[in-house]
Order: C-alpha cells, then structure tokens, then sequence
C-alpha cells in the first residue's frame, strides 16, 4: 500500500498513485513475477511530469529506484525553480545531483536548457559526459548565454560511436559545433535542429553528409552560414525550414524528395532547390516573389498544396531560379 | 467607366492548391497592379483557403 505525502499536490501523481494501488489488489496482478509488476510501476513512473516523478520517489524505494533511471530528463530554470523557492546558485549543483546519479541508466531523452543558470558553463562538458551515452535517442543542448560572450563550445566526442547510432533528434541552441569530416555516421537522426548555433559552412555541410536518414532539417539565426550546401545522400530529408540566417547567399539543395520547404532569410539568397515534384508545402520570402511564382511555380511545382509567398517589392523580374 | 486591365495569367495551373497566403511589404510601387493577384485565384481551382495581407498606403480594399 502505498501513503500519499501531504506535500503531493499534482493530480497526476494521486491518480497515478491510486491507479497503481488499485491495480496491486487484483488478484490476477498479484499472481504475475516480481519483476512484471515493477515494470509496469517503472512504466507508469516514466510517464509522470519531471518534477512530479522526482517527487514520487520520496514516496517509496520503488519509485525512488524508478527516478534513478527515468528515461527522460528536461532540466532547466523553469522544472528546477518552479514553487520550489531554489536558490538559482543551486541549480548547478542539483543538476548535477540528478545527472549523476542517473549515469549509466541510459537515459533516452535529455533537454538540457541552462539558460538563466550562469555558473553552469563550468559543468556542461562533464554533464554531457555522464549522460549522454549509447541509446540516448534525443538531445537538447542549450548553453547558458546570457553573460557569455563568446558561445561556449559542444563538443564532438559527446557523439561518440554508440551515441551516433541511437540518437534521433539532435537540438543544439546558443553554442559552437564544429564537427569535422572524421566524426562518422549518424545513421538514426532524423531531426536536426540549430539555432543560434556558430558553425561554418564546410562543418555544416559535412555534419549533413554523416546524417543519411535525416528527415527534418530546421536552421535558425546561424549567422556565419554563408552558403548553404544540403547534399544528394538525404534522400529521406522532406522538411527543409531555413529563417533568420542573415549572411546566408547561397542555398542549394540536392536532396530530392523535400515536400516543404520554408527559407525567411533576408532577400538577397540565391536559391537552387533542384528536384521539387514532390513539394507540397512551400513557404518564401524575397523581393519580386510574386512575379517569379506567377510564371515558375505552376510548373515546377505541380503537387503544391500550401503556398506563402512574401514580397517586399515587385519592381524588376527575379533572377531566382529554384 | 469600364477601365480594361492587361492581368497576367498563369501559364498552367496549381491543381493541388488548398492554402494560400501573399504577403505585400511597403516598398512596393505604387502603380502596381494589386488585381493581378487575381491571376492566382483562376490557377488554383481546389483553393480552400486565401490570405492576402497587403501593408501599403495605396493599397484600397474598396476598389477591389
């Protein structure tokens, strides 16, 4: 039987809590092995909200040893402070706390959101280092920026060789990447997200080359990517959106199966789409956009089924060509 | 007074067209020909959905 702490007040856990009560009194859930049971406690465990699932594990040793291998782990200012009265300067270390004592539970998910937690910059290589580890299936770095000039640096050796074939989703935001032409394939991610990331048009190109099952591509505000270079080997790559980049010039895309593509990144970008049947979904924004869609898009965009052109002005005849 | 106006046609269709949305900045002349748009609307036969958001001083919506 399990006690409800009077410190408990998210609906989820008391349902959850009773659920699993109610559940242990029938017979038939007692008859199942010892380690069914603690699956399925383990199960509804990893679907609780972070703090919620923290909380739970004051309650037993089986809920505690639940939290000590969540699956999912989003930790930033917002789930550490929350109706907690913690101290920002704690942040680090109770991040630290929990990373920690999560290394080598195989964590699936980790959203590590420091923005606010000033002193985390310290840390961040030795927590990518416990925890990022073979099976982890989606990455969410985002640095500290705030005070810090310069971005501070992701490193490479986070994506060792067991990382790089289990991980799905890759979101870097306020940082440096510079992944080189040795780092190897990452044969599962399907989603790649940058933001306000310092990486170089070579790095770029290269990390997009390693990525073969990418699915969707999202860049924004990469202010040192000039030229934009998407490879022929994303044969799976369907969603391309590319906004804020404002040095960007070029973007040339080889990949033939894109179905929506969305560029907001200043007017002056010279855009070469390549194959474009399939497109279905097509998002622009550039001077003299609604003469060239007028004339070019009919034809070489049959399988539209959403359009937002956004022109500024329609003076002279485009020199786009997609 | 019937005023005749040369509007550009699209040269095939949009078959698929369900959504579509045209955004017109503030740097655009002022002669241009806002009824031209019109030229989508004959292309896009299966169209469900139009947004036309036009931020220019000589832009009347009365007249259209």
């Amino acid at each position: 039987m399990v006690n409800l702490s009077p410190c408990l007040r998210s609906t989820e856990v008391c349902t959850c809590v009773m659920q699993c009560t109610f559940i242990w009194h029938i017979p038939m859930f007692n008859l199942r092995p010892a380690h069914v049971v603690q699956d399925i406690w383990r199960h509804i465990h990893s679907l609780l909200p972070l703090r919620d699932a923290a909380r739970a594990a004051c309650l037993s040793h089986s809920f505690l040893r639940s939290w000590r291998c969540h699956p999912n782990l989003t930790l930033n200012m917002h789930v550490l402070g929350s109706n907690a009265n913690v101290p920002r300067e704690n942040s680090s270390c109770i991040i630290d706390n929990i990373l920690r004592k999560h290394s080598g539970s195989h964590i699936k998910i980790l959203k590590l959101q420091l923005y606010g937690i000033y002193d985390s910059y310290q840390y961040l290589d030795s927590w990518l280092q416990v925890a990022v580890t073979p099976g982890i299936e989606e990455l969410t770095i985002e640095p500290c920026h705030s005070r810090v000039k310069m971005k501070q640096n992701v490193p490479c050796k986070v994506l060792s060789y067991g990382v790089r074939n289990s991980i799905r989703c890759l979101q870097l935001s306020f940082c440096a990447f510079h992944p080189t032409a040795d780092l190897g394939l990452l044969r599962n991610l399907t989603s790649l997200c940058l933001e306000s990331v310092h990486i170089l048009d070579d790095e770029f190109e290269c990390f997009l080359s390693n990525s073969p099952a990418l699915e969707r591509l999202d860049v924004n505000n990469c202010s040192e990517i000039m030229c934009m270079r998407i490879p022929c080997v994303l044969l799976q790559l369907h969603c391309l959106k590319v906004s804020s980049c404002l040095n960007l010039r070029v973007l040339e895309s080889k990949a033939r199966n894109l179905s929506s593509f969305i560029l907001n990144s200043g007017c002056n970008v010279k855009v070469s789409l390549g194959e474009t049947l399939q497109m279905k979904s097509l998002g622009m924004r550039r001077s003299n956009l609604i003469c060239y869609a007028r004339a070019e898009f009919p034809s070489n965009l049959p399988k539209l089924e959403s359009l937002c052109i956004s022109s500024d002005s329609e003076v002279y005849f485009s020199q786009l060509k997609l | 007074m019937l005023q005749m106006v040369d509007t550009p046609m699209l040269p095939s269709k949009f078959l698929f067209l369900k959504h579509l949305r045209i955004y017109l900045g503030w740097a655009f002349s002022s002669g241009y020909d806002f009824f031209s748009l019109v030229s989508f609307l004959d292309a896009s036969p299966c169209l469900e959905n139009l947004l036309l958001n036009v931020r220019h001083r000589s832009f009347h919506p009365e007249k259209i």
